[in-house]
């Protein structure tokens, strides 16, 4: 069992094991570390009801831990770009020229509404997996199927009531 | 129509700001999607569908799958928003572009109907001059609008004016045309809003890209793309580009792109997985599409032999309209299935990402896969692996796992070394041996094979310090062995060697008669057979005349390093502990020492 623990904890923080797998820039050992430092906890009482993999539950905190910052990570790159897109409007807002005299404009202007609209969705999800995957780490579900309820249950909804954007003619 | 006062007052840097606003959503969008994919959800979750998955890495039972499948879904989104937004991105610059050249168009009339003494009017382009013969009757304007219809004395000043207003017109109209042409275009691009990417979906991203597609050749035009061309070629028209043209050729045209050889493979890997995503949605649709097929028997029970001769002529006529297309589907949807699986495998038992360097469901017959394991562009070690008789794209799994598994046996022996390795699947394979008898589908797919090792030299980036790249290595198991030796034999003397080592697992033949003849040194010719129907297989080919002079590498007379091997048969050389891909990882890792010949 200890073992299992640990080739999953050195699995997450991915020390040599996968040889050249760690490439382009994209490996990012922070969130590991910092779960790490979180995993000093002590076993909360109700982890003997827990189902699911046959590793210590030391080792699934620091994995939800883990999961739910790297999300969190996610999240704000998601939200610097969509200031980038809000920051890069100049001259193209309702009241502009290349909006009222051009279609091109005009056109634009409703994409840019459902693309804010849309990251935002994303965004919200984002928040609300983070939250879930934070609080499988922290025992806040009871047993395995707490987890899967959790998961399941969809609270991020879409705002405004037309599913399709440039297709609206497709049924879904 | 478009005003003047509009035309001289648009800004098309105001469409190419929010074109890089869009592209830095894309690029969020892409980091963001390969972070959860990769380092998320593969190292916390994983995959609880693939067999080979080690139970005690990361979280696995019904709260965790439970998970993953939530986060999934995001990565779909992400990858959604990545192609859309790189898709309006390039539709801006594009439509800025031609309001650039129409402004100009318009700038350069303006400069010479001055310098020829006229004067542009600031309100509304019209263009007048002083009548020379009653200079107190004041200026006279015209515009395009105006008649050319002669008048009794036409004054050779109104004829030249009529000809500066009437460029300013074009102007005006080219820029009115633009606008008419992008503006439904760009609506199409419009988000959706829900947290699900549906089939439907993505065949609307395929369509939006064609729609784009259509209007964007001013801009970024198709046929600029090389085709047929060296890799060296290929490597230079993409490094002559701006990083905005790279980014916006990869929207428009992400099938061209991905198929270049030496263009780097991160980025035909972001092309090819749009083409897959938008492909997968496309024949899903079509597949929903096709009516169910009739059953034999109208009803339950009724069987009357007119009812039951009809009910057969309504299957028939099905059959014929919908068979081969539903067979066709089915089998392109199957193997994109197999390369979705790999993408998701990432992370399992070490394995690094995947890039897909190349897709198409047709290929030359049997469809076309080039997946690799690791970036080929950063390795110390490549190896190519050639697939065999009976490739298709409908069952390519097993050759992927073939390439999964090569790259862990060679990880493992060399764990100190970037290591990639490539399935190249680009041919049209052989059914079967007999119809491996034809010797002529090497002859197709040789080119394209040394063309593509040409690529991974170019776009290998040095970065270990080698000047001729990763160290490769090139295998060809049955068929995909005698497709290497007719990539060797078709270069000349002056081409670079095909590879730094070639190893022929199963073959029927490599068209040449001796090891020194491909090109490398005897030395760095590997071969390996296998026991019980591998036997037929090389036998087969012997006298099928795929050696020359009926030698096959196997041979001791070949004179290459014949390799021992426990193969049970034609098809188990990369068995798992096997003897058989441990010498094939160490021929890949450079690792001859711990080769064990027969």
């Amino acid at each position: 069992m200890g073992d299992e623990r640990h080739s999953a904890i050195s699995t997450f923080v991915g020390t040599g094991g996968d040889g050249g797998g760690a490439e382009d820039g994209d490996a990012e050992r922070g969130d590991a570390r910092t779960s790490l430092a979180s995993a000093g906890r002590p076993d909360p009482p109700s982890w003997h009801e827990k189902g699911g993999s046959g590793g210590g539950l030391r080792s699934d905190t620091t994995l939800w831990s883990g999961a739910s910052e790297g999300l969190s990570g996610v999240r704000s790159t998601l939200r610097k770009g969509a200031t980038e897109l809000d920051e890069n409007q100049a001259g193209l807002r309702a009241k502009d020229i290349a909006v009222t005299e051009l279609r091109t404009g005009s056109a634009q202007l409703a994409v840019h509404r459902s693309w804010n609209r849309y990251l935002d969705l994303i965004v919200r999800e984002c928040v609300e997996l983070t939250g879930k995957l934070e609080k499988a780490g922290s025992d806040h579900y009871r047993n395995e199927q707490e987890i899967k309820r959790a998961f399941r249950a969809e609270e991020t909804r879409p705002v405004g009531n037309d599913p399709s954007g440039g297709h609206s003619s497709r049924e879904r | 129509m478009l005003s003047y006062r509009t035309l001289r007052q648009v800004k098309p840097a105001e469409f190419e700001q929010a074109a890089d606003g869009y592209h830095a959503v894309s690029t969020a969008a892409r980091v963001s999607k390969d972070r959860l994919a990769h380092q998320i959800v593969a190292k916390t979750f994983p995959d609880p569908a693939a067999s080979s998955v080690d139970k005690s890495e990361g979280l696995v039972g019904e709260g965790a799958s439970a998970a993953r499948a939530r986060l999934t879904r995001l990565t779909d989104s992400l990858h959604y928003t990545q192609v859309e937004c790189g898709l309006i991105s390039a539709a801006l610059n594009a439509f800025a572009a031609e309001l650039r050249a129409a402004k100009k168009k318009l700038r350069t009339a303006e400069l010479e109907a001055r310098n020829a003494g006229f004067t542009v009017d600031g309100t509304d382009g019209s263009v007048s001059w002083r009548s020379e013969e009653n200079p107190f009757l004041g200026q006279k304007g015209v515009t395009s609008q105006d008649s050319w219809v002669p008048l009794a004395d036409p004054e050779a000043k109104r004829v030249e004016a009529q000809t500066f207003a009437d460029r300013i017109g074009r102007a005006l109209a080219d820029a009115a045309e633009a606008d008419e042409r992008w503006a439904p275009k760009l609506r199409r691009l419009k988000a959706q809003n829900d947290l699900t990417v549906s089939a439907a979906d993505w065949a609307d991203v395929h369509g939006d890209q064609g729609a784009v597609q259509k209007v964007a050749t001013p801009y970024l035009d198709e046929s600029d793309i090389p085709r047929g061309r060296d890799p060296e070629d290929n490597a230079a028209w993409w490094k002559g580009l701006s990083a905005q043209e790279q980014a916006d050729y990869v929207s428009l045209y992400p099938a061209s792109v991905g198929a270049l050889d030496g263009v780097p493979a991160d980025v035909r890997d972001e092309a090819n997985r749009a083409v897959l995503a938008e492909k997968k949605g496309h024949y899903q649709l079509e597949l929903a599409s096709i009516p169910p097929k009739p059953g034999l028997y109208a009803h339950p029970g009724g069987s009357d032999a007119q009812g039951w001769r009809e009910q057969r002529e309504r299957v028939r006529e099905w059959e014929e309209k919908y068979g081969s297309r539903k067979d066709r589907l089915e089998r392109n949807l199957r193997g994109i299935s197999h390369i979705d699986e790999r993408f998701a495998a990432t992370g399992n038992d070490g394995l690094p990402p995947a890039y897909l360097l190349g897709f198409d469901a047709t290929g030359e017959g049997n469809g076309k896969v080039i997946l690799a394991n690791g970036n080929p562009d950063h390795a110390d070690h490549t190896a190519v692996f050639v697939p065999g008789t009976g490739t298709d794209l409908g069952q390519i799994g097993g050759n992927i796992e073939r390439g999964e598994r090569l790259w862990t046996e060679s990880n493992r022996m060399s764990p100190d070394t970037k290591i990639s390795t490539v399935l190249w699947f680009d041919y049209d394979a052989p059914d079967g041996i007999r119809e491996a008898a034809q010797g002529s589908r090497a002859e197709n797919g040789g080119p394209r094979l040394r063309s593509f090792l040409e690529g991974t030299g170019v776009a290998h980036d040095g970065s270990d310090g080698r000047t001729g790249g990763a160290h490769t290595t090139v295998i060809g198991h049955s068929y995909g062995s005698t497709t290497i030796g007719e990539a060797a034999y078709g270069g000349s003397w002056k081409d670079k060697p095909l590879a730094d080592d070639m190893l022929f697992v199963g073959s029927p033949g490599v068209q040449q008669d001796h090891a020194a003849d491909l090109g490398i040194g005897a030395e760095h010719v590997w071969a390996m057979g296998g026991a019980w129907d591998d036997h037929a297989v090389r036998l087969g080919g012997r006298a099928a005349g795929h050696g020359d002079d009926f030698i096959i590498p196997t041979d001791e007379r070949f004179g290459g390093n014949v390799m021992r091997s426990d193969s049970p048969d034609h098809s188990g050389f990369w068995n798992e502990e096997s003897l058989s891909l441990r010498n094939q990882a160490a021929v890949i890792t450079g690792r001859d020492d711990r080769a064990e010949l027969e």
